[in-house]
Protein backbone atom coordinates (compact mmCIF):
# COMPACT_ATOMS: atom_id res chain seq x y z
CA UNK A 1 0.00 0.00 0.00
CA UNK A 2 1.68 3.41 -1.19
CA UNK A 3 1.96 5.34 2.34
CA UNK A 4 0.73 9.02 1.67
CA UNK A 5 1.01 11.65 4.48
CA UNK A 6 -1.91 12.59 6.55
CA UNK A 7 -2.93 15.74 5.20
CA UNK A 8 -4.55 18.52 6.64
CA UNK A 9 -6.80 19.28 4.24
CA UNK A 10 -7.76 15.02 4.85
CA UNK A 11 -8.41 15.53 8.80
CA UNK A 12 -10.11 18.83 7.56
CA UNK A 13 -12.46 17.69 4.99
CA UNK A 14 -13.52 14.45 8.01
CA UNK A 15 -14.12 17.07 10.74
CA UNK A 16 -16.17 19.20 8.06
CA UNK A 17 -18.32 15.51 7.70
CA UNK A 18 -18.76 15.35 10.87
CA UNK A 19 -19.75 18.61 11.61
CA UNK A 20 -22.44 18.60 9.33
CA UNK A 21 -23.82 15.74 10.74
CA UNK A 22 -22.43 12.77 7.87
CA UNK A 23 -23.29 9.33 9.35
CA UNK A 24 -21.71 7.11 6.39
CA UNK A 25 -18.84 7.87 3.28
CA UNK A 26 -19.39 5.64 0.80
CA UNK A 27 -16.50 5.40 -1.07
CA UNK A 28 -14.27 3.75 -3.78
CA UNK A 29 -10.49 5.15 -3.37
CA UNK A 30 -9.29 7.65 -5.41
CA UNK A 31 -5.37 9.43 -5.77
CA UNK A 32 -7.74 12.60 -4.69
CA UNK A 33 -8.63 11.16 -1.36
CA UNK A 34 -6.49 8.94 -0.97
CA UNK A 35 -5.27 9.90 2.40
CA UNK A 36 -8.75 10.38 3.71
CA UNK A 37 -9.09 6.80 4.84
CA UNK A 38 -6.58 6.87 7.37
CA UNK A 39 -8.53 9.84 8.64
CA UNK A 40 -11.23 8.11 8.41
CA UNK A 41 -10.62 5.42 10.58
CA UNK A 42 -10.11 7.21 13.37
CA UNK A 43 -13.49 8.81 12.80
CA UNK A 44 -17.04 8.19 13.80
CA UNK A 45 -18.22 8.21 10.31
CA UNK A 46 -18.47 4.73 8.97
CA UNK A 47 -17.13 4.05 5.90
CA UNK A 48 -18.81 1.78 3.28
CA UNK A 49 -16.32 0.61 0.12
CA UNK A 50 -17.65 -0.63 -2.54
CA UNK A 51 -16.69 -1.94 -6.19
CA UNK A 52 -17.94 0.37 -8.59
CA UNK A 53 -19.46 4.04 -8.16
CA UNK A 54 -22.72 3.26 -9.44
CA UNK A 55 -22.94 0.70 -5.95
CA UNK A 56 -22.43 3.97 -3.99
CA UNK A 57 -25.24 5.20 -5.15
CA UNK A 58 -27.56 3.01 -4.30
CA UNK A 59 -26.42 2.52 -1.09
CA UNK A 60 -26.18 5.70 -0.02
CA UNK A 61 -29.96 5.61 -1.16
CA UNK A 62 -30.74 2.93 0.92
CA UNK A 63 -29.11 4.66 3.87
CA UNK A 64 -30.85 7.81 3.46
CA UNK A 65 -34.12 6.03 3.28
CA UNK A 66 -33.70 4.18 6.43
CA UNK A 67 -32.82 7.32 8.68
CA UNK A 68 -29.04 8.08 7.69
CA UNK A 69 -27.02 10.72 6.32
CA UNK A 70 -24.16 9.85 3.52
CA UNK A 71 -22.12 11.37 1.61
CA UNK A 72 -20.45 9.63 -1.59
CA UNK A 73 -16.77 9.91 -1.94
CA UNK A 74 -15.65 8.94 -5.62
CA UNK A 75 -13.38 10.52 -8.50
CA UNK A 76 -14.32 11.62 -11.17
CA UNK A 77 -14.09 8.90 -13.16
CA UNK A 78 -16.06 7.03 -11.13
CA UNK A 79 -19.11 9.58 -11.14
CA UNK A 80 -19.04 8.95 -14.89
CA UNK A 81 -19.44 5.32 -14.02
CA UNK A 82 -22.27 5.99 -12.15
CA UNK A 83 -24.08 8.30 -14.28
CA UNK A 84 -27.09 5.81 -14.19
CA UNK A 85 -27.44 5.27 -10.83
CA UNK A 86 -27.40 9.20 -10.72
CA UNK A 87 -29.73 9.63 -13.19
CA UNK A 88 -32.57 7.00 -11.89
CA UNK A 89 -31.85 7.05 -8.19
CA UNK A 90 -30.23 10.05 -6.49
CA UNK A 91 -32.38 12.62 -9.16
CA UNK A 92 -35.87 11.21 -8.87
CA UNK A 93 -36.56 10.06 -5.17
CA UNK A 94 -35.32 13.45 -4.45
CA UNK A 95 -32.52 12.42 -2.22
CA UNK A 96 -30.17 14.65 -0.97
CA UNK A 97 -26.67 13.75 -1.82
CA UNK A 98 -24.05 15.24 -1.48
CA UNK A 99 -21.09 13.92 -3.49
CA UNK A 100 -17.42 14.71 -2.93
CA UNK A 101 -15.86 13.82 -5.93
CA UNK A 102 -11.93 13.90 -6.70
CA UNK A 103 -10.95 16.26 -9.44
CA UNK A 104 -8.71 14.57 -11.76
CA UNK A 105 -6.54 16.33 -14.11
CA UNK A 106 -7.92 19.37 -12.76
CA UNK A 107 -5.37 22.35 -13.59
CA UNK A 108 -5.70 25.91 -11.47
CA UNK A 109 -5.24 28.70 -12.65
CA UNK A 110 -7.62 28.33 -15.67
CA UNK A 111 -4.52 25.95 -17.44
CA UNK A 112 -5.69 23.76 -20.11
CA UNK A 113 -6.81 20.38 -18.79
CA UNK A 114 -5.38 17.17 -20.92
CA UNK A 115 -6.58 14.64 -18.85
CA UNK A 116 -10.51 13.94 -20.35
CA UNK A 117 -11.16 12.91 -16.65
CA UNK A 118 -10.99 16.57 -16.06
CA UNK A 119 -12.05 17.60 -19.24
CA UNK A 120 -16.10 16.64 -19.08
CA UNK A 121 -16.67 16.61 -15.45
CA UNK A 122 -17.74 19.95 -15.01
CA UNK A 123 -20.00 19.74 -18.16
CA UNK A 124 -21.41 16.90 -17.48
CA UNK A 125 -22.74 18.13 -14.18
CA UNK A 126 -24.03 20.90 -15.82
CA UNK A 127 -25.99 18.72 -18.29
CA UNK A 128 -27.46 16.62 -15.70
CA UNK A 129 -28.53 19.89 -13.38
CA UNK A 130 -26.26 18.87 -10.86
CA UNK A 131 -24.99 22.32 -8.73
CA UNK A 132 -21.29 22.01 -7.67
CA UNK A 133 -18.81 23.63 -6.09
CA UNK A 134 -15.14 23.55 -6.40
CA UNK A 135 -12.23 23.17 -3.13
CA UNK A 136 -9.83 23.81 -5.30
CA UNK A 137 -5.98 24.03 -3.93
CA UNK A 138 -6.53 26.62 -1.62
CA UNK A 139 -8.98 24.43 0.32
CA UNK A 140 -11.73 26.15 0.98
CA UNK A 141 -12.99 23.58 3.08
CA UNK A 142 -16.23 25.76 3.94
CA UNK A 143 -17.94 24.69 1.02
CA UNK A 144 -17.59 20.71 2.14
CA UNK A 145 -20.36 22.20 4.44
CA UNK A 146 -22.23 23.83 1.71
CA UNK A 147 -22.24 21.63 -0.65
CA UNK A 148 -23.87 19.06 2.20
CA UNK A 149 -26.33 21.42 2.85
CA UNK A 150 -27.66 22.75 -0.01
CA UNK A 151 -27.90 18.95 -0.80
CA UNK A 152 -30.44 18.19 1.93
CA UNK A 153 -31.88 22.02 1.39
CA UNK A 154 -32.54 20.95 -2.13
CA UNK A 155 -33.24 17.02 -1.60
CA UNK A 156 -30.67 16.39 -4.60
CA UNK A 157 -27.29 15.35 -5.46
CA UNK A 158 -24.87 18.59 -4.95
CA UNK A 159 -21.05 18.08 -5.81
CA UNK A 160 -18.04 19.38 -4.00
CA UNK A 161 -14.82 19.06 -6.45
CA UNK A 162 -11.82 17.99 -4.75
CA UNK A 163 -9.17 19.30 -6.53
CA UNK A 164 -6.99 19.98 -3.08
CA UNK A 165 -5.76 16.34 -1.94
CA UNK A 166 -3.61 15.97 -4.48
CA UNK A 167 -1.25 18.48 -3.95
CA UNK A 168 -0.31 16.90 -1.18
CA UNK A 169 0.49 13.64 -2.16
CA UNK A 170 4.12 12.34 -1.42
CA UNK B 1 -36.74 -27.73 -12.33
CA UNK B 2 -38.02 -24.32 -11.53
CA UNK B 3 -40.89 -22.61 -10.11
CA UNK B 4 -43.44 -20.75 -11.40
CA UNK B 5 -42.98 -16.61 -10.18
CA UNK B 6 -46.93 -15.89 -8.57
CA UNK B 7 -46.58 -19.62 -6.73
CA UNK B 8 -42.97 -18.54 -5.80
CA UNK B 9 -44.00 -15.19 -4.32
CA UNK B 10 -46.85 -16.33 -2.53
CA UNK B 11 -45.36 -19.00 -0.53
CA UNK B 12 -42.78 -15.89 0.62
CA UNK B 13 -45.76 -13.58 1.55
CA UNK B 14 -47.29 -16.73 3.21
CA UNK B 15 -43.70 -16.63 5.25
CA UNK B 16 -43.19 -13.15 5.79
CA UNK B 17 -43.73 -10.91 8.84
CA UNK B 18 -42.35 -6.96 9.07
CA UNK B 19 -39.78 -7.82 6.71
CA UNK B 20 -38.93 -4.74 4.41
CA UNK B 21 -39.00 -6.53 0.81
CA UNK B 22 -37.51 -4.31 -2.65
CA UNK B 23 -38.43 -5.81 -5.86
CA UNK B 24 -36.43 -4.97 -9.21
CA UNK B 25 -38.47 -5.30 -12.41
CA UNK B 26 -40.17 -8.10 -13.35
CA UNK B 27 -40.81 -9.06 -9.58
CA UNK B 28 -42.37 -5.61 -8.91
CA UNK B 29 -46.05 -5.72 -9.85
CA UNK B 30 -46.82 -9.76 -8.93
CA UNK B 31 -44.74 -8.86 -5.64
CA UNK B 32 -47.30 -6.02 -5.23
CA UNK B 33 -50.66 -7.60 -6.25
CA UNK B 34 -49.73 -10.63 -3.78
CA UNK B 35 -47.75 -9.06 -0.79
CA UNK B 36 -49.06 -5.43 -0.70
CA UNK B 37 -47.59 -3.32 2.07
CA UNK B 38 -46.24 -0.29 2.98
CA UNK B 39 -42.79 -2.28 3.28
CA UNK B 40 -42.64 -2.57 0.04
CA UNK B 41 -40.25 -0.72 -2.57
CA UNK B 42 -39.96 -0.89 -6.43
CA UNK B 43 -36.17 -0.79 -7.81
CA UNK B 44 -37.45 -0.10 -11.50
CA UNK B 45 -35.13 2.37 -12.25
CA UNK B 46 -31.70 1.38 -12.67
CA UNK B 47 -30.73 -2.51 -13.64
CA UNK B 48 -28.69 -3.50 -11.14
CA UNK B 49 -28.78 -1.18 -8.26
CA UNK B 50 -31.58 -3.04 -6.12
CA UNK B 51 -29.52 -5.07 -3.63
CA UNK B 52 -27.41 -2.14 -3.53
CA UNK B 53 -30.13 0.12 -2.46
CA UNK B 54 -30.97 -2.68 -0.11
CA UNK B 55 -27.88 -2.66 1.42
CA UNK B 56 -27.81 0.60 2.35
CA UNK B 57 -31.25 0.22 3.93
CA UNK B 58 -30.04 -3.04 5.79
CA UNK B 59 -26.93 -1.35 7.16
CA UNK B 60 -29.55 2.20 8.13
CA UNK B 61 -31.57 -0.30 10.18
CA UNK B 62 -30.38 -3.28 11.91
CA UNK B 63 -33.76 -3.97 13.81
CA UNK B 64 -35.54 -4.94 10.20
CA UNK B 65 -34.92 -7.77 8.27
CA UNK B 66 -34.08 -6.86 4.53
CA UNK B 67 -35.26 -8.85 1.79
CA UNK B 68 -33.97 -7.98 -2.29
CA UNK B 69 -35.75 -9.54 -5.03
CA UNK B 70 -33.25 -9.15 -8.03
CA UNK B 71 -33.31 -10.43 -11.06
CA UNK B 72 -30.27 -12.64 -12.73
CA UNK B 73 -29.97 -10.13 -15.36
CA UNK B 74 -29.76 -7.46 -12.83
CA UNK B 75 -27.15 -9.31 -10.87
CA UNK B 76 -25.14 -10.47 -14.02
CA UNK B 77 -25.13 -6.34 -14.75
CA UNK B 78 -23.26 -5.54 -11.09
CA UNK B 79 -21.42 -8.25 -10.02
CA UNK B 80 -19.22 -6.47 -7.75
CA UNK B 81 -21.59 -5.55 -5.63
CA UNK B 82 -21.46 -9.07 -3.91
CA UNK B 83 -18.00 -8.18 -2.82
CA UNK B 84 -19.77 -5.40 -1.51
CA UNK B 85 -22.04 -7.25 0.68
CA UNK B 86 -19.97 -9.49 1.64
CA UNK B 87 -17.79 -7.11 2.86
CA UNK B 88 -20.69 -4.96 4.82
CA UNK B 89 -21.60 -8.16 5.60
CA UNK B 90 -25.04 -7.42 7.65
CA UNK B 91 -26.75 -10.04 9.04
CA UNK B 92 -30.13 -8.99 8.50
CA UNK B 93 -29.56 -9.03 4.01
CA UNK B 94 -31.62 -11.60 2.37
CA UNK B 95 -30.61 -11.33 -1.22
CA UNK B 96 -32.93 -13.78 -3.15
CA UNK B 97 -31.93 -13.98 -7.20
CA UNK B 98 -35.23 -14.87 -9.22
CA UNK B 99 -33.11 -16.94 -11.97
CA UNK B 100 -35.00 -17.65 -14.83
CA UNK B 101 -32.00 -17.51 -17.63
CA UNK B 102 -33.87 -14.81 -19.57
CA UNK B 103 -33.79 -10.37 -20.12
CA UNK B 104 -37.89 -10.88 -19.59
CA UNK B 105 -38.12 -7.77 -19.85
CA UNK B 106 -36.56 -7.21 -23.67
CA UNK B 107 -38.64 -10.35 -25.11
CA UNK B 108 -36.65 -13.11 -23.35
CA UNK B 109 -33.23 -12.76 -24.87
CA UNK B 110 -30.85 -15.20 -23.25
CA UNK B 111 -28.50 -14.34 -20.53
CA UNK B 112 -24.81 -14.96 -21.70
CA UNK B 113 -23.33 -17.80 -20.86
CA UNK B 114 -26.11 -19.35 -18.71
CA UNK B 115 -25.66 -22.35 -19.25
CA UNK B 116 -22.68 -22.20 -17.83
CA UNK B 117 -23.69 -19.95 -15.15
CA UNK B 118 -23.16 -20.71 -11.37
CA UNK B 119 -24.58 -18.00 -8.72
CA UNK B 120 -23.51 -20.08 -5.74
CA UNK B 121 -19.72 -20.39 -7.00
CA UNK B 122 -18.99 -16.43 -7.55
CA UNK B 123 -20.78 -15.81 -4.03
CA UNK B 124 -18.87 -18.10 -2.24
CA UNK B 125 -15.71 -17.32 -4.80
CA UNK B 126 -16.31 -13.69 -2.52
CA UNK B 127 -16.79 -14.95 0.93
CA UNK B 128 -20.52 -15.28 0.98
CA UNK B 129 -21.24 -18.58 3.29
CA UNK B 130 -25.24 -18.42 3.62
CA UNK B 131 -26.30 -20.02 0.38
CA UNK B 132 -29.10 -21.71 -1.03
CA UNK B 133 -30.52 -22.79 -3.92
CA UNK B 134 -34.31 -23.64 -4.62
CA UNK B 135 -35.91 -25.66 -7.84
CA UNK B 136 -39.10 -26.47 -6.34
CA UNK B 137 -42.00 -25.33 -4.46
CA UNK B 138 -42.58 -27.89 -1.75
CA UNK B 139 -39.08 -27.05 -0.86
CA UNK B 140 -38.94 -23.33 -1.01
CA UNK B 141 -42.18 -23.43 1.39
CA UNK B 142 -40.57 -25.74 4.01
CA UNK B 143 -37.48 -23.70 4.30
CA UNK B 144 -38.57 -20.10 4.03
CA UNK B 145 -39.39 -19.90 7.70
CA UNK B 146 -35.54 -20.98 8.83
CA UNK B 147 -34.06 -18.72 5.80
CA UNK B 148 -35.84 -15.71 7.00
CA UNK B 149 -34.41 -16.51 10.08
CA UNK B 150 -30.63 -17.55 8.95
CA UNK B 151 -27.98 -14.72 10.53
CA UNK B 152 -27.56 -12.72 7.03
CA UNK B 153 -26.09 -11.80 4.47
CA UNK B 154 -27.97 -14.48 2.95
CA UNK B 155 -27.50 -15.36 -0.72
CA UNK B 156 -30.18 -17.46 -2.64
CA UNK B 157 -30.75 -18.75 -6.48
CA UNK B 158 -34.82 -19.01 -7.24
CA UNK B 159 -35.08 -20.93 -10.50
CA UNK B 160 -38.48 -19.98 -11.70
CA UNK B 161 -40.22 -20.03 -15.01
CA UNK B 162 -39.85 -17.36 -17.68
CA UNK B 163 -43.68 -16.04 -17.92
CA UNK B 164 -45.96 -13.12 -18.70
CA UNK B 165 -45.76 -11.05 -15.81
CA UNK B 166 -43.65 -8.97 -17.28
CA UNK B 167 -46.36 -7.39 -19.51
CA UNK B 168 -48.07 -6.54 -16.22
CA UNK B 169 -44.92 -5.20 -14.86
CA UNK B 170 -43.93 -2.52 -17.73
CA UNK B 171 -46.87 -0.68 -16.94
CA UNK B 172 -46.53 -1.06 -12.89
CA UNK B 173 -43.05 0.34 -13.72
CA UNK B 174 -43.96 3.13 -15.74
CA UNK B 175 -46.62 3.95 -13.13
CA UNK B 176 -44.45 3.87 -9.96
CA UNK B 177 -41.66 5.94 -12.30
CA UNK B 178 -44.65 8.83 -12.55
CA UNK B 179 -44.74 9.02 -8.86
CA UNK B 180 -40.97 8.23 -7.59
CA UNK B 181 -41.15 10.74 -4.89
CA UNK B 182 -44.64 9.93 -3.84
CA UNK B 183 -43.46 6.55 -2.92
CA UNK B 184 -39.44 6.78 -1.60
CA UNK B 185 -41.25 9.82 0.74
CA UNK B 186 -44.36 6.80 1.60
CA UNK B 187 -41.59 4.62 2.14
CA UNK B 188 -39.23 6.09 4.19
CA UNK B 189 -41.86 7.52 6.30
CA UNK B 190 -42.84 4.12 6.79
CA UNK B 191 -39.51 3.29 8.51
CA UNK B 192 -39.45 6.43 10.46
CA UNK B 193 -43.32 5.98 12.91
CA UNK B 194 -42.35 3.05 15.51
CA UNK B 195 -44.20 -0.14 14.64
Amino acid sequence: MVQHQLSTFSQALVAALEDCGATHVVSLPSTETSGLYEVLAQSRLRLVPVCREGEAIGIAAGLYCGGQKPVVMVQNTGFMESGDSVRGLAIPLRIPMPLYIGYRGYKPGGQPMTDTAGIYLEPILKAWGIKYYLVGPDGDIGLVHTGFQEAWETNRPVAVLLAAEQETLT
Amino acid sequence: MSMKRTECLKALAKHRTDELVLTAWQSSYAWHQISPSKYNFSSVRTMGECSTFGLGLALARPDKRVVVLEGDGSLCMNLGMLLTIATAAPPNFYQLIMHNRVYETTGGQTIPNVDHLDFLSIARGVGLSRLHRYSDLETWDLELPGLLRESGPVFAVVDIQPDETHIFSLDFATKIRARDTFYAKRFREALAKPT
